[in-house]
C-alpha cells in the first residue's frame, strides 16, 4: 500500500512538469547556437535556422532545453519569441520623400534647452528645424552580407 | 478498498490539476519571460516605428553630423550588424552612425538606430568594448525601452497609426502625435535618460549578447570601469539614474554568476586599432 502511494506520488512530480512545459517558441535571431548544457561555456551542437518552431521541454533560468524534428538542445531565451520572425522591413523608396516632407517642424523648448548642453548646436528660438535624412539614408545604405558578418565574427573566435 | 479509493482520488487530482498547473506554469513562465519575449508586432506596427526612428535621428543627424570617415563607419556597422544578429528584432535593419561629437555618448533610437560619438569610440581600448557598448544600445532597442517610456504602442487606437493617417486624410492628427513623440522622444535620450530598470536590463542583455557573438562579455564592464564619467550629460538631474557602481555590480555578478568570464576573452584589438586610430 505504501509503495502505491509512493509510487503514484513519483508518477505525479514525472508527470507534471512535462504536461507544464508544452510551449512553442519560434528562432527571431539570425544565428542560434544550440548548446549541450545551458551554459554559455558548454559545447555548441548545432546552429537553428531563423524561423524554426521549436518545442519548448524545460527551463533553467534564461535557457530554454528544445526540441524539433530536425533539433534539440539548450537555447538562450533571447533568440526567440512566442511567434514566428516578420520579415525584414522597411521604407520604400516611394514612402522617403512624404516622411521628409512630413517632417519639416518648428523647433520647440527642449531643442534649445539641448543646445545649451552642447550636444546641438546652432539651434536658435525660430530656426527652421535641422533635419539630415541624406545622412540617416547613407546610413541605411551601408549593407554588409550575413557572409560578410560571419566573417568578420569569425576573425574573433 | 480505502486503497481504492484513495488511489482513485490521487488519480483525479493529477487529470484535474494538471492543465492549471501546466497554465500557471505557463503563465509564470510567460510572467518571468515577460521582460525578455516580446508582444508579436505587426509589420505595419515595425514600419511606423521605423518612420518614427528615422525622424528622430534625422533630427539628431541635423545638429551633429556623421564623422567624414566612410572606412570607420562601415567598420562599426560591420561590428553592430554582426550583434545584432543574435537578437530577436532581425526584422530591424540596424544602423549605426559615428557622430563628430567630443562628448561622451551613445543613443539608440527605435527602429534601429544607434549613434556613438568618436570620442567614446577614442575612449575603448578594444574591440570587445566597443562592441560592449553597442550591445548595450541594441539591447534598448530590442527591449522597447523607448516606445514603452513614451507609451507609443503604435497599435490601431493610437493617434500615431496608419490607420489614423487613412482616415484622416492629410493626416493633420498622425503629423501631430508624430511630431509630439519626436519630441518626447529627443527630450528623452538627450536630457532624461533612461529609468534606472532599463539601464540596468540594457547592461544585462549586452553582456549576454556579447558572449554569444564570441566577443569577452566583460567588454562592457571594462569599458565602464575605466570611463566612469560616461554618463550622459543630463540637466535634470533628480531624475532617477543608475550609479555606474551599481551598473558594475550587476555586470560582475552576473559575470561570475553564469560563469561568463571563463570564456575565450578575444578582444580583436589589432583590428580594432587598424579602424580607429
Amino acid at each position: 500500500m505504501k509503495k502505491t502511494s509512493i509510487a503514484l506520488a513519483v508518477a505525479v512530480l514525472l508527470v507534471l512538469p512535462v504536461v507544464a512545459y508544452a510551449k512553442t517558441v519560434y528562432v527571431n535571431s539570425m544565428r542560434a547556437p544550440l548548446f549541450e548544457k545551458p551554459d554559455m561555456k558548454a559545447k555548441k551542437t548545432m546552429q537553428v535556422e531563423r524561423g524554426t518552431a521549436l518545442e519548448v521541454m524545460q527551463q533553467q533560468g534564461r535557457w530554454l532545453r528544445v526540441n524539433s524534428p530536425t533539433a534539440s538542445g539548450w537555447i538562450f531565451d533571447l533568440m526567440v519569441k512566442d511567434s514566428a520572425p516578420l520579415e525584414k522591413v522597411g521604407i520604400a523608396d516611394k514612402d522617403i520623400a512624404a516622411i521628409q516632407m512630413k517632417a519639416r517642424r518648428r523647433p520647440s523648448d527642449f531643442t534649445t534647452a539641448a543646445s545649451a548642453r552642447g550636444l546641438y548646436r546652432n539651434v536658435r528660438g525660430n530656426e527652421e528645424m535641422k533635419l539630415d535624412f541624406p545622412a540617416v539614408e547613407k546610413l541605411e545604405a551601408i549593407e554588409i552580407s550575413e557572409e560578410e558578418l560571419l566573417t568578420f565574427l569569425g576573425e574573433v573566435r | 478498498m480505502r486503497m481504492r479509493v484513495f488511489t482513485g482520488i490521487v488519480l483525479l487530482c493529477v487529470f484535474l490539476l494538471a492543465p492549471a498547473v501546466s497554465r500557471a506554469e505557463e503563465e509564470s513562465t510567460r510572467m518571468r519571460r515577460h521582460a525578455y519575449v516580446q508582444k508579436p508586432q505587426s509589420q505595419e506596427r515595425v514600419e511606423l516605428e521605423i518612420e518614427f526612428g528615422r525622424e528622430v535621428s534625422a533630427r539628431i543627424l541635423g545638429q551633429t553630423p556623421l564623422v567624414k570617415n566612410d572606412n570607420l563607419l562601415k567598420y562599426v556597422n560591420t561590428l553592430g550588424k554582426a550583434l545584432a544578429m543574435y537578437t530577436e528584432r532581425t526584422e530591424l535593419n540596424f544602423a549605426f552612425g559615428v557622430l563628430d561629437s567630443k562628448e561622451l555618448n551613445a543613443i539608440a533610437v527605435p527602429g534601429g538606430y544607434i549613434f556613438i560619438t568618436k570620442a567614446t569610440i577614442d575612449r575603448c581600448k578594444d574591440e570587445a568594448e566597443l562592441a560592449g557598448i553597442l550591445a548595450h544600445e541594441i539591447s534598448h532597442i530590442t527591449k522597447g525601452h523607448v516606445l514603452r517610456e513614451l507609451d507609443l504602442t503604435f497599435d490601431e487606437n493610437s493617434a500615431v497609426s496608419g490607420v489614423a493617417a487613412l482616415v484622416s486624410g492629410i493626416s493633420d492628427a498622425f503629423t501631430l502625435a508624430m511630431k509630439q513623440a519626436v519630441d518626447k522622444s529627443i527630450e528623452m535620450l538627450t536630457k532624461q535618460g533612461y529609468r534606472t530598470s532599463d539601464e540596468l536590463e540594457a547592461d544585462r542583455e549586452g553582456t549576454y549578447l556579447l558572449s554569444l557573438a564570441g566577443y569577452d562579455p566583460a567588454g562592457l564592464e571594462r569599458f565602464l570601469s575605466a570611463n566612469k564619467a560616461f554618463e550622459p550629460v543630463r540637466s535634470e538631474p533628480d531624475r532617477e539614474h543608475p550609479q555606474i557602481d551599481d551598473r558594475l555590480a550587476q555586470m560582475k555578478t552576473i559575470l561570475d554568476r553564469e560563469g561568463l568570464r571563463g570564456l575565450p576573452a578575444n578582444k580583436s584589438k589589432e583590428r580594432f586599432e587598424r579602424y580607429v586610430r
